[in-house]
């Protein structure tokens, strides 16, 4: 299934790409005005038709297996009217059905439209199958990865914009191929008319180039995420597949424009066909990594595999301007760098010597930046793996649990595990073991969801093990993400803390009476204040009773939720990092993580840093949908 | 022009093996949060299932169903999309008694992709 899915998606794909490109090129080279020009004229709307037909009957057959993949019955493959159900029935199929509509609007006039009189019929008939056609392509956004996972605006045009200057480039390349090659053997009459398509298209291809690297480094970045998925997962790898056929392309194109400066001799004309052939080829090659890349899990949501033995790690606090960007604003700024590299290589084209040595130059200052502001550690293949267990106070129970129940002579000092260790790095431990720590493999004993939820304890206390050991309330941001929890009141379900937060500061407060009765009152009375700064207080008593709202029985009424279920797993992940038994108080910045402790009776002096902590946040970059920590 | 067919036949092989190695489709939205979680042990019954997924989902093509252990349903059998949130497939259930309790969803997202999973939650 799929197999057939692929293949038919591939043909549906270059179908429409070509019927787009031919019809651009015929606009481009603009009316024949002799009889050899309207013979490739000619052919190419031949060649129009059946791309029409191919695209449609693709088309058919793709929505079909679709189709059948929705209801998980293959049958529904051939039954007419689950398919129009499915089609009616989803935002796809109606997508689907607008784009069959297009594509069969095109194939009639094609078929029925006769040879157009005048040049002002020319024109409009040539601009409508255009129209169509390029419709037909580019609505297929609608119903891609980016729709299904951005909301951004951004993202949706880059995507739709992509999409069309791959089709304008993909598809012409062929039919410029063909004119070329007719525009050899018939010199005399075809030749200026082929080098005027030609030139008009070299200048349009090098447009269509830049807004092809520049929209898909934008969506690449909020599809595929980062460097780990980018060579760790199957939609970064065949990323990279077509970026490495994709620049033999352009280096042909770059040829293709330096022969256009030589005079228009037969066997010149010769050449650059075979050169356009050839990137033509390429291009389409290039149409076959898209299609798996349309069918593959996004880089984003996949587990990365990491294929080297090393990675880089930054030091903490490097690139501190990097750090407030947005993803957005990254995705724009890689974006325009892309974009100037690309202007360069252009640019730079005719002087090799001095390319390569800006390369050089370029790529050993990177390198320079890189090892001035990190370093490289050992790495494994799960050093970036995503854990299929959250990360909440329940898993690290669990974790906790089960690391002291089959490791209890373990002798690992938690605080010797690096910083930089990831949670598939101690995942990969507890399946490997390690003699020098005195970590044996457990692979043999545990499961794998129970070895992520040790290595989710392990990650936390190998982090609250540096943090009290290094002293003070603040820590740095993006050391602790907040261990995630329900937030239960009674009868009441608030959901979870990261629901809670909506991307605002929370404090959460640790308390056992009668010990914490005045800061319990305290904060009743400053909630209201809190509030201006867009602090949330969450309470959790250390010790669950029946009616803990009753007990604390403030002054002030208490406007804030206080936890009444699952107390003691809370208390115990937090505990961890607090290294306290008593009051404690922690504040979570937007981003979910936390930035302050305040173990014991240091809540005195905590007020004043609260505000300021929270007036920090609201410099600080916004947090993003992406980059809610489940797993870390 | 003799190494022309030559020079095609091997570009068309390298570029065939090529997409023959872009490996099989697979499934795309996966489960973000769940809730209750799984694996979790709760004192007090859910009243409703809510499952978070990574990208927006297609109403008629994504259902979610919960079985006790003898395999018998517990929801009310109106499992639905958020209207106001496209990711979020919730299902409310029928007063649940202490025991295990498996949750199986099969989603399709707007990208036309289908994702399937299960996992159980236990009541006190």
């Amino acid at each position: 299934m799929n197999g057939l899915l692929y293949a038919s998606l591939l043909l549906h794909v270059a179908a429409c790409s070509l019927l787009t490109g031919a019809s651009f090129l015929l606009v481009l080279a603009g009316r024949p005005k002799d009889e050899a020009a309207g013979r490739w004229e000619r052919m190419a709307l031949s060649a129009s038709k059946w791309l029409a037909l191919v695209a449609l009957g693709a088309g058919l057959i793709w929505f079909a297996l679709r189709a059948a993949t929705f209801t998980g019955r293959p049958e529904t493959a051939l039954d007419p009217s689950a398919i129009f159900a499915a089609a009616i029935d989803t935002w796809a199929g109606k997508v689907w059905l607008i784009r069959q509509g297009l594509l069969a609007f095109a194939a009639a006039w094609l078929f029925l439209a006769g040879q157009p009189a005048s040049r002002a019929d020319w024109i409009a008939s040539r601009w409508l199958l255009l129209t169509l056609s390029a419709a037909a392509l580019v609505l297929m956004s609608l119903s891609s990865h980016a729709a299904a996972i951005e909301r951004q605006l951004l993202v949706h045009w880059a995507d739709i914009l992509h999409l069309m200057s791959a089709g304008l480039w993909i598809g012409a390349l062929p039919f410029l191929a063909a004119l070329l090659f007719i525009s050899s053997r018939d010199q005399e009459t075809l030749q200026p008319f082929s080098r005027r398509a030609l030139v008009r298209f070299s200048r349009v291809a090098t447009l269509l180039i830049f807004a092809l690297v520049g929209t898909g480094i934008l969506t690449a970045c909020h599809l595929v995420g980062d460097v780990p998925e980018l060579v760790g997962t199957t939609h970064g790898r065949l990323l990279i597949a077509k970026v490495a056929v994709l620049v033999p392309a352009l280096l042909i194109a770059a040829r293709v424009r330096d022969m256009l400066a030589g005079p228009g001799s037969t066997p010149l004309s010769r050449r650059i066909a075979l050169h356009v052939t050839v990137e033509g080829a390429l291009v389409l090659g290039i149409l076959g990594f898209a299609i798996a890349m349309m069918l593959s899990v996004p880089g984003k949501h996949g587990s990365p595999t990491w294929p080297f033995p090393i990675r880089y790690v930054p030091d903490p606090g490097a690139f501190p301007f990097w750090r407030t960007l947005t993803p957005q604003q990254n995705a724009i700024a890689l974006a325009a760098c892309g974009l100037f590299a690309l202007g360069l290589l252009v640019s730079l084209w005719r002087r090799p010597r001095v390319l390569l040595a800006g390369v050089a130059a370029s790529v050993a200052a990177v390198l320079a930046v890189l090892s001035w502001n990190g370093s490289t550690v050992q790495a494994n293949p799960a050093s970036y793996a995503r854990s299929p267990v959250s990360y909440d106070v329940r898993t690290l129970d669990r974790g906790r649990e089960s690391w002291q129940q089959h490791c209890p002579a373990c002798s690992i000092d938690l605080a010797r595990l690096p910083l930089s260790a990831t949670v598939g790095d101690l995942f990969w431990l507890t399946g490997e073991g390690d003699k020098e720590l005195g970590v044996p493999s457990l692979a043999a004993k545990l499961d794998e969801e129970t070895r992520w939820s040790v290595a989710q304890y392990l990650r936390a206390s190998a982090t609250a093990a540096t943090v009290t050991a290094g002293g003070g309330t603040q820590i740095r941001p993006g050391l602790i993400p907040a261990p995630d929890f329900d937030i239960v009141l009674g009868p009441l379900q608030l959901g979870t803390l990261s629901d809670y937060r909506r991307g605002r500061p929370v404090l959460l407060v640790l308390y056992s009476l009668p010990q914490s009765r005045e800061r319990i009152e305290q904060l009743a009375k400053r909630h209201a204040q809190l509030a201006v700064y867009n602090v949330e207080i969450v309470a959790v008593p250390r010790h669950s009773s029946g009616n803990p709202i009753a007990e604390l029985a403030t002054a002030s009424p208490a406007l804030f939720p206080i936890v009444t279920e699952a107390n003691g797993a809370i208390v115990r992940a937090y505990d961890l990092f607090a290294a306290a038994a008593g009051h404690s108080e922690f504040l979570i910045d937007p981003r979910g993580y936390i930035r302050a402790i305040w173990p014991n009776d240091e809540w005195r002096n905590a007020d004043d840093e609260i505000e300021a902590l929270a007036q920090q946040f609201l410099d600080e970059a916004p947090p993003d949908e992406a980059d809610e920590h489940q797993t870390h | 022009m003799s190494q022309l067919p030559k020079f095609f036949r091997v570009l068309a092989i390298l570029v065939s093996a090529l997409m023959l190695c872009v490996g099989s489709a697979s499934a795309h939205s996966g489960l973000k949060r769940a809730e209750p979680a799984a694996n979790s042990s709760l004192k007090r019954a859910p009243a409703e299932i809510k499952l978070q997924f990574t990208e927006q989902l297609e109403p008629a093509y994504s259902s979610v169903t919960v079985e006790d252990k003898d395999g018998e349903r517990v929801d009310n059998d109106d499992a639905r999309v958020d209207p106001a949130n496209a990711s979020l497939l919730r299902v409310s259930l029928k007063q649940l008694a202490p025991g295990t309790y498996t949750v199986i969803w099969r989603v399709l997202s707007v990208d036309t992709h289908v994702t399937e999973g299960r996992y159980t939650f236990k009541v006190e």
